[in-house]
């Protein structure tokens, strides 16, 4: 009788998450999913068309074929560069040297801007005319230099990566968070046993962080899938198509009234997404105890 | 574990409050006439609010961008207060900010939640369009049959584009404001320059450039970030005076190939603009940019329209007395650019019968003769059809009074801008995108045609 009302009320605490999963989550996926097969301007009955839409999408013109090597690449680099700097910092932090609290202070700044804002200020300081990076290199002698970094090949590609490149926050606290949980006994049997700092760091402290370090370049690298202030409101995909992206060509059937389109670009991004979080839990076998 | 039960209820009481303040006000919609108006299933208000109590006040809320910081806001809104005064009592319009880019998500967004206002202005072509198609636009012919004198201000043109079916869903335009080019008189001067601009071929266009370039100006202030828009607009007028090109934009209907040989004349033409007459900075340029570079005289011309005039004597965006320096032309080839073929302002069908009225009411005052003459006089524009006034030319700033005297003397052919012949997703996306190639010399212009072609095919429906 006990057990059947602790049953009851677990299924009723649980009730209003599945009711808001499904509200706000379950049921819009299903309807990207449904729609991407469809004819649907958004506003006339959807007609269903099977696979026209992923044909368009993935081989009208070379969008795709871009979209997804510039994918690929900013993946790469978020998990590598992105994530390891993140990774740096939490190291760092956890160390306590002189000024860890303000430095700490000081990274958990960007948090509190939006992205958008960060495109914006981007604009400003890559700015040709009274942007930083082209005065200072003015100043240095170099009268002449005139870049326009969210308009020329290649330099686009890598003024937005450096939009979001340092800004590994996230990163640094679920790490961070994982390194403060490391019990101090295991690290003074380390010490007792003769391993220098260097090796308390490689074989104790990173392994015992690996699945923090995996969670944030699973978050990272889903960013990049969904990234799309940071294209949209500085290169907007450009010059030509050189720094498009996936969530454009979904922003685009939308504008162009073709969502049936848009949520085939939009279901492909769910699948990326799954795909990333199934590789990277593999890779760093996340399921297993670190200890 | 009774505390818990206990703890447990209440924090589910919470949620479900927090859940019920969420959910809003259903009847929040646009209008309001006192007795409350019910959303239809066809996104817009229904008619079940009886006009039964006509005696009450109608209070209309309607977004709109011409609010707050917007430019537009100066005259708009006191015309608001002006028509809220003629029919105190009667009829009342409450304007709600919405940011000029975010305007017609807004609108989309409140027709899709069946929330539309009573007033809505223009909007993207597929979609009023698609309205149309759906019955939810009211039609306007049959108030206006009775509205002779309203009738006799409206453009041709405008009144053309906006019958379809012997309907008429938006309303027709009484006011152009075409386009031209802002110089600065005294670089001109400098440069030996002496012949107005509209007067001149695009070959003397081109020596203008030539001397203002020896002279140590940069000519044009044009842009590749955003739209292009200075561009554009300076494109458009070479392209009016290509064989054919006209006819391409005065045409209603939208343009999806780009290929033949006028429009990659253009495309050339811009093509060396950008390389030989403007400045460095003009890749990745946005308005302000471009804007900023003419009223800090930086370069000789911009291309644009008549609300850029209150810039020139703002101090805080032009230096004291910059205003004296600028004149006004319309483009070479006496090309002038606007769009009357255009959606307008346009009401949602289903409204009470006091809502719609009162939309209508808007519709009228602001088609008033003395309305269009304050209008112009605050923005510039000219009314073809209404008799010409001595108050609007007293009135009017110098550049003003000379956009006005140019738009009546040396206006040849007045063409829609391109963008408004091209799909949306070139107009406000492509276009900018390619011309930062078209200007580096990475593409030909007869690669940045093809691209825009592809482009605009893609979407075509």
């Amino acid at each position: 009788m006990k057990n059947k009302w602790v049953k009851l009320w677990i299924a009723a605490f649980l009730a209003p998450t599945i009711a808001v999963l499904c509200l706000f989550y379950l049921i819009p996926i299903l309807t990207v999913l449904v729609t991407g097969f469809t004819d649907w301007n958004g506003m006339s009955k959807p007609v269903f068309v099977g696979f026209d839409n992923y044909v368009k999408l993935i081989s009208y013109d070379n969008t795709f074929l871009i979209s997804m090597k510039n994918l690929f690449l900013w993946s790469l680099i978020a998990a590598t560069a992105h994530v390891g700097f993140g990774t740096l910092v939490a190291f760092v932090l956890y160390k306590k040297r002189f000024g860890w609290r303000l430095v700490r202070g000081a990274f958990m700044i960007p948090m509190v801007i939006s992205s958008a804002a960060w495109a914006m200020i981007y604009n400003l300081i890559f700015n040709d005319e009274y942007g930083l990076i082209n005065n200072g290199v003015r100043k240095l002698g170099f009268g002449n230099f005139h870049v326009s970094w969210f308009y020329e090949s290649p330099a686009a590609f890598f003024a937005i990566t450096l939009t979001w490149l340092f800004y590994a926050v996230y990163v640094t606290l679920i790490v961070y968070n994982d390194l403060m949980a490391i019990p101090k006994e295991v690290h003074e049997a380390a010490l007792l046993d003769g391993a220098s700092e260097w090796q308390v760091t490689r074989f104790i402290n990173i392994p015992l962080v690996k699945n923090a370090i995996a969670t944030g370049i699973i978050l990272s690298v889903t960013a990049r899938i969904a990234g799309f202030e940071e294209v949209a409101l500085t290169s907007r995909g450009g010059p030509g198509n050189d720094t498009y992206n996936i969530t454009l060509m979904l922003y685009d059937g939308i504008v162009n009234y073709q969502h049936g389109y848009a949520n085939s670009a939009a279901t492909i991004m769910i699948l990326l997404g799954m795909l990333v979080m199934v590789i990277i839990n593999r890779a760093f076998k996340m399921n297993e105890r670190t200890y | 574990m009774k505390k818990s039960y206990k703890i447990a209820s209440v924090l589910s009481l919470c949620f479900l409050l927090i859940l019920t303040a969420c959910g809003g006000n259903k009847n929040n919609s646009g209008s309001q006439s006192s007795p409350s108006a019910t959303p239809s299933a066809s996104g817009s208000a229904s008619p079940s609010a009886s006009a039964s109590t006509p005696a009450e006040k109608v209070v209309l809320k309607i977004p709109h961008y011409k609010a707050g910081a917007n430019v537009g806001a100066k005259f708009f809104l006191p015309q608001i207060d002006r028509f809220n005064k003629k029919y105190e009592g009667q009829y009342e319009i409450q304007i709600e900010e919405v940011p000029d880019d975010k305007y017609r998500d807004k609108i989309k967004l409140l027709w899709q939640q069946k929330k539309l206002p009573a007033l809505v202005e223009s909007g993207d072509r597929e979609f009023i369009e698609q309205l149309i198609k759906n019955g939810e636009i009211y039609d306007l012919k049959p108030w206006l049959d009775t509205k002779p004198d309203l009738q006799k201000v409206f453009i041709e043109d405008s009144v053309k584009f906006n019958t379809q079916d012997g309907h008429i869903y938006t309303m027709p335009l009484a006011v152009t404001r075409p386009t031209g080019i802002y110089f600065n008189k005294e670089m001109f001067q400098k440069a030996g320059i002496t012949k107005p601009i509209s007067q001149m071929t695009f070959e003397e266009f081109d020596q203008a450039c030539e001397a203002l370039k020896k002279a140590g100006f940069t000519p044009l202030s044009l842009m590749t970030g955003e739209n292009g828009w200075t561009t554009m607009l300076l494109g458009t007028a070479f392209l009016a005076g290509q064989p054919g090109g006209a006819d391409v934009l005065k045409d209603t209907a939208i343009t999806y190939d780009y290929t033949s040989p006028m429009w990659v004349s253009t495309f050339t033409e811009i093509q060396k603009w950008l390389q030989k007459y403007s400045s460095p900075n003009a890749i990745g340029a946005k308005y302000a940019d471009a804007a900023n570079a003419f009223l800090n005289e930086k370069a000789a011309m911009i291309a644009n329209g008549p609300w850029m005039v209150g810039d020139f004597s703002d101090t805080t965006k032009a230096p004291a007395g910059f205003d004296q320096k600028v004149g006004f032309s319309l483009s070479p080839g006496g090309v002038g650019i606007d769009n009357v073929q255009g959606y307008s302002w346009w009401i949602p069908n289903g409204l009470s019968q006091g809502e719609t009225d009162a939309a209508l009411a808007f519709m009228e005052f602001r088609m008033t003769p003395e309305e269009l003459k304050q209008w112009m006089i605050a923005e510039g524009g000219f009314a073809p059809n209404l008799p010409a006034s001595d108050e609007v030319n007293s009135k009017v700033s110098p550049i003003l009074g000379e956009f006005n005297k140019q738009s009546t003397t040396d206006l040849k052919v007045l063409v829609k801008a391109m963008q408004d012949v091209w799909p949306n997703q070139i107009g406000q996306s492509e276009f900018g995108r390619y011309l930062a190639l078209l200007a580096k010399g990475s593409v030909t212009p007869e690669q940045f045609a093809k691209q825009l072609t592809q482009k605009a095919q893609q979407f075509k429906k």
